[in-house]
């Protein structure tokens, strides 16, 4: 390990009610609407939604580029943004990392990264901060480039750059907007988990900003879903792709199958009989759905079940291939039962043609029901 | 041989000889040919014994070290240029930062202001700071002996004066050339070095400017370039009280009132500046590709913060309110105030009884009327050719992978870097011969004029063109190529539609800059060619202060309706020079 554990115990960054609008903005709307999380200290924590959804602005008011209208900020317990304080974005001793990365082409890759140690009063010797920004540089594999033009990196350099500029000062929270968008599919697979691993052997307090759930998914110990300036969900990344707590939140991540139904009966434990328009099926549901409580199950195409010969058992149903297409890692097969198409991605390997009758095969327990609102 | 078929279908091939002629090329050829014949007349004359006698000679350059007045002019020229850029930055920035990045709000309208600053000629800024500050008979004077000072403080009969006159006048440019930068500047560049810890002036002294000096110095070499070249304030100010730098040096070798025209230390003078200029297109272009190199990719561009200017404000509008009281505001209104006096008097009593339109009715109408024609057909055709010749040119420097497109797009930028009397110069040399005979007279035609007024502003007219075929990507003609459209086809079809609200925009520019200029009108005017604003300095030399300053009201009236059309084309768009 080369930076050492920058994080400390009890670094962790609450956000309470905040709220901030742009005067610009036409519609008088929100950008954000009363958000509130906690990220514990060492976490990475990923706000996730899509464009306009307020995510940067949550950010930028955390990094203090942006003045919150309403709530509180607080890092370590110490407040950065309420209504009668706020530190400016220099004395809050935060690493960021740019969408654009905006490194500065009229410095070397030295000079970049050495950046925010010479000008804080860091107390620092010349050959400390040499050492400091050497280790920094050498945490992300930039070792040897210190005297490169900065305009002569490659876009990956330059993300990595800015990676070890957020670092040198080994701040107490890392913030990251977007870090990936600008790099190419390869580069970004390879920099989710170098980040990500780097995240981890440093302990460091993370928030993340992303529109794209694989980043989020793979990368985070907390995702919150945010929609139109709020925040409408915060789970483990597992939780949230298979348990989504609304339509809009399983609509963004991952793909789905919805239908809509009533429970009919309750049966052993938390499983209830419901009445869909592809007939009754049997679903794991919350405790307090009883008898008559309208809901919407939420399938996941990748967890149904395709097969050319009915199956035993229950949650069977019958249904004709109508659209079929090959995507390489699994078939894209869409299904008619009873008028309603369901999406489902069975093996590539499995020999299936276009108008096949096949069964479909639902697990209780990976048929989740959204509480319908 | 060539069928008809095939030279129908593309390039033209010359019978036998294998030689592929491709037409744009030719089109994009001609005005760079007639740059370097202007140029090489004045080098040619500049080495040879007299006009007529072409034995080889170094004997002007000798003269011309030695000659006291020539030297005179030339550290004159040096000063002047140094001092005017100064004045032009000192003004033009801090305003083009106070509207792009500080919240003083009323953008628009200041923008407005500044651009119109562009469009008032030169001299009559000069004429309007001569009727106001002369140490003898302008007002500003008369006001100081009426509270008993004799001699004003301010001299405006100095190389340091006119540098003032004539900064606050290129102002308006620097400020249309670096709010564009300040604009575009990547605001996350900023908040990252805050991020960083480093506060305000840290981030002004470590990021802001070391990031903008590259746009500031092209800035500034390109309104020296234009300070070198510098030839209405010089004229008006200077030449009257015998004070000369390289433009009115040359003009009064050439239109000598006595004596004979010595064309050829004018030459060898103008060759010095020809060989300074070249050196100057360079050190720009270093400069140019500096600040490309700055323009790192950006992903969502971030409006950037407007610094507030709190308790600041009233300062930063009584700046801005004394730079255009004092540049557009002052010169006006005493030239106003003039035009309806029989002399020129401060404001008082019996001033206000003399208040008299007879300065209008006076007025040569007739001379007036031919020189509004010439000076309409030079607004509609200098922009027309300069235009053409601009969309073969950038056509030819953009779209070929010809070895030859890096020197044409040097030299057409060569009017821009050496002083466009050089070119006025240079033509008139080659319409009485020094290269070769004319087989057609053109001395003293509007088409001369048409043609020198055409090259001088091909710079700014193949860097508007340059700039939107960028934007067209290849592949919208690509597309119309294979869809079996023959080059001509493609640009008239696809391409020239395209950029067609450039062309519009650069036309209207290019036409009001025709109408303020005096430098080629002066120096090309023969007989029936006389402009408005030849009139106008004709009328200067007669001293009848009266008649002229109607006739600056009237000049100025007229560009009224003209800043308005320009308005209407270019909506949105903000100028460029």
């Amino acid at each position: 390990m080369a930076v050492g554990q920058v994080g400390s115990a009890g670094d962790s960054l609450v956000v309470t009610d905040l709220s901030k609008s742009y005067f610009e903005s036409q519609s008088g709307a929100r950008a954000v609407e009363k958000v509130s999380f906690t990220v514990p200290e060492g976490c990475f924590y990923t706000l996730l939604g899509p464009s306009g959804c307020g995510k940067t602005t949550t950010l930028r008011c955390v990094a203090g580029l942006e003045r919150a209208d309403a709530g509180t900020i607080t890092l370590a317990n110490r407040i950065f943004s309420s209504p009668t304080v706020f530190v400016p974005p220099h004395r809050r001793d935060i690493g960021m990392v740019f969408q654009s990365y905006a490194i500065w082409p009229h410095m070397t890759v030295f000079e970049n990264a050495s950046f925010p140690l010479r000008v804080r009063n860091t107390g620092l010797t010349r050959k400390q901060i040499q050492e400091r920004v050497e280790q920094a540089l050498a945490t992300v594999q930039l070792s040897g480039f210190e005297s490169r033009n900065a305009t002569q990196l490659s876009g990956g350099q330059q993300q990595r750059l800015a990676l070890a500029r957020a670092l040198v000062q080994q701040p107490r929270l890392l913030l990251l907007d977007e870090p990936l968008s600008n790099l190419d599919a390869k580069l970004r697979e390879r920099m989710r988990s170098e980040i990500r691993d780097l995240q981890r052997r440093l302990h460091i307090t993370t928030l993340y900003v992303t529109h794209d759930q694989i980043e989020a998914l793979s990368m985070s110990d907390r995702i919150a879903v945010m929609s139109k300036g709020t925040l409408m969900q915060e789970s483990a990344p597992r939780d949230l792709y298979q348990h989504p707590a609304s339509k809009v939140v399983a609509e963004f991540v991952g793909a789905g199958n919805f239908l809509e139904g009533e429970v009919t009966a309750v049966l052993d434990g938390n499983e209830r009989r419901v009445a869909t328009p592809i007939g009754d099926l049997v679903a794991v549901c919350p405790p307090d759905a009883s008898a008559g409580t309208r809901l919407t199950l939420l399938v996941r195409p990748e967890y149904v079940r395709v097969e050319t010969s009915r199956p035993e058992g229950s949650n069977v149903f019958e249904g004709r291939i109508e659209e079929i297409m090959f995507l390489g890692e699994f078939v894209d097969c869409r299904v008619r039962v009873r008028g309603q198409l369901l999406n489902t991605r069975p093996h590539p390997t499995r020999p299936l043609t276009k108008g096949d009758t096949v069964w479909l095969v639902l697990r209780p327990d990976l048929c989740s029901a959204l509480m319908t609102p | 041989m060539a069928t008809r078929a095939e030279v129908a279908r593309g390039p033209l091939t010359i019978a036998g000889s294998g030689l592929r002629v491709d037409l744009l090329a030719v089109a994009a050829g001609i005005p760079i040919v007639l740059i370097l014949i202007i140029l090489g007349a004045v080098a040619k004359l500049a080495f040879q014994e007299r006009v007529f006698d072409d034995t080889f000679t170094v004997d002007h350059f000798v003269a011309l070290a030695t000659d006291p007045a020539a030297g005179l002019a030339l550290r004159n020229t040096a000063l002047f240029a140094l001092l005017t850029t100064f004045w032009a930055m000192a003004f033009g920035l801090p305003i083009a930062w106070l509207v792009e990045r500080a919240d003083l709000g009323k953008k628009a309208a200041v923008s407005t202001a500044m651009s119109i600053g562009v469009l008032i000629p030169g001299f009559i800024y000069a004429m309007g700071w001569i009727l106001f500050a002369h140490p003898r008979s302008g007002l500003l004077t008369k006001l100081f002996q009426g509270i008993g000072i004799e001699t004003p403080p301010f001299d405006l009969l100095t190389i340091p004066a006119m540098a003032w006159v004539d900064g606050m006048s290129f102002a308006p440019i620097v400020f249309i050339l670096t709010a564009a930068s300040l604009r575009m500047m990547d605001a996350s560049l900023e908040d990252s070095a805050q991020m960083c810890g480093a506060g305000l002036l840290q981030r002004l002294r470590l990021v802001t400017l070391p990031l903008l000096l590259p746009s500031l110095a092209g800035a500034a070499i390109y309104v020296f370039t234009i300070a070198l070249a510098s030839f209405d304030v010089p004229l008006v100010i200077g030449v009257s009280n015998r004070i000369y730098v390289f433009s009115t040096y040359l003009y009064t070798q050439v239109q000598r009132f006595e004596g004979v025209p010595a064309y050829e230390i004018a030459a060898a003078f103008a060759f010095f500046m020809i060989a300074f200029g070249v050196v100057l297109a360079w050190v720009y272009g270093r400069v140019l590709a500096r600040s490309r190199e700055f323009q790192v990719v950006t992903g969502k561009a971030y409006r950037s913060r407007l610094t507030a200017l709190g308790q600041w404000r009233p300062v930063a509008w009584a700046f801005l309110g004394g730079y255009l009281l004092l540049s557009i505001g002052l010169p006006l209104i005493v030239l106003l105030w003039t035009s309806f006096l029989p002399f020129p008097q401060l404001p008082s009593v019996r001033a206000f009884s003399l208040l008299t339109t007879s300065n209008y009715a006076e007025l040569n109408w007739p001379l007036i009327g031919r020189a509004v024609r010439t000076t309409v057909l030079l607004m509609i055709l200098a922009p027309l050719v300069a235009l053409t010749a601009a969309i073969a040119v950038s056509w030819f420097v953009l779209r070929t992978r010809s070895r030859l497109r890096f020197a044409f797009d040097f030299m057409a930028f060569l009017p821009q870097v050496v002083p466009r009397i050089v070119f006025a110069f240079g033509a008139l040399m080659l319409t009485i011969g020094v290269w070769v005979r004319p087989p057609i007279d053109v001395y003293g035609t509007v088409g001369l004029l048409v043609v020198v007024m055409a090259l001088v502003q091909l710079p700014f007219a193949t860097r508007l063109v340059n700039a939107s075929l960028i934007q067209i990507h290849n592949e919208l003609e690509e597309a119309a190529r294979t869809a079996g459209a023959p080059t001509l086809t493609v640009l008239r079809r696809v391409t020239l539609p395209l950029i067609r609200p450039s062309l519009v925009y650069g036309w209207v520019w290019l036409s009001l800059l025709s109408y303020r200029e005096l430098t080629i009108p002066t120096m090309l005017r023969a007989g029936d060619t006389v402009t408005l604003s030849a009139v106008i300095y004709d009328n200067y030399l007669t001293g009848l202060i009266g008649p002229l300053a109607a006739l600056v009201v009237l000049m100025l009236l007229v560009l009224v309706p003209l800043i308005g059309i320009y308005w209407r084309v270019g909506g949105s768009r903000r100028p460029t020079v």
